[in-house]
């Protein structure tokens, strides 16, 4: 399902210098040393990430019974820019409801579409959506 | 169309391909951020790597019984 060209969403063009968001799989890629991660690294100090991609991440390492604590201190010191899901990016991530989307990859593409800036992601579903952003395939 | 196609190669032609394609490896390998930043991206593969390694090892062994 694609969304109608008329409803699409103005960008906000508040962060002209990130070069990129990156969604809870970017940053699995980049941090499990996966496929792709050299196109993560590179990008890494102006990129993005949604607190909400980090929540999902963080989820998915304490779900494998990871060290979520030692894991955020070191993200910490790696300091990535973090955008709180605020409520702009609440009004345009329920705009997207209707595409079967879990919150944080409606939240990624909320803070793409507000910073204007590519979103990174190795979800291929949104390369065939008709989406108002630019979607960079990581693999 | 499509067919790979055998290319023979000189011994310096060979080396100045080798030699390319490494410089190209290293070059998309280069450290960008200073080393602190390096050591925590480091250190964050490391405990997912051990992470991964435990996780394959408990799902061995429940697998066994």
């Amino acid at each position: 399902m694609a969304t109608k060209n008329n409803n699409k969403p103005k960008p906000e063009n508040k962060n002209k210098n990130n070069k990129g968001v990156l969604d809870s799989s970017a940053l699995r890629t980049l941090f499990f040393n996966e496929e792709g991660a050299t196109k993560v690294y590179k990008i890494l100090e102006d990129a993005l990430v949604s607190t909400i991609s980090l929540s999902t991440f963080l989820d998915e390492v304490d779900g494998a019974g990871g060290p979520t604590n030692l894991i955020l201190k070191h993200i910490q010191t790696l300091a990535l820019q973090f955008a709180p899901f605020d409520y702009d990016q609440v009004c345009i991530a329920s705009r997207y409801s209707s595409l079967s989307l879990s919150l944080e990859c409606r939240a990624a593409i909320a803070l793409a579409l507000s910073s204007q800036a590519p979103l990174y992601t190795t979800n291929k579903a949104l390369a065939t959506m008709d989406l108002p952003i630019t979607i960079c395939l990581i693999h | 169309m499509g067919r790979p196609t055998a290319v023979l190669l000189s011994y310096d032609e060979y080396e100045k391909l080798l030699k390319e394609k490494e410089e190209k490896k290293q070059d998309s390998e280069k450290q960008l951020y200073g080393p602190e930043k390096e050591q925590a991206l480091m250190a964050i593969r490391d405990e997912l790597h051990q992470m991964k390694i435990r996780d394959r090892g408990a799902k061995g062994d429940g697998n066994k019984k």
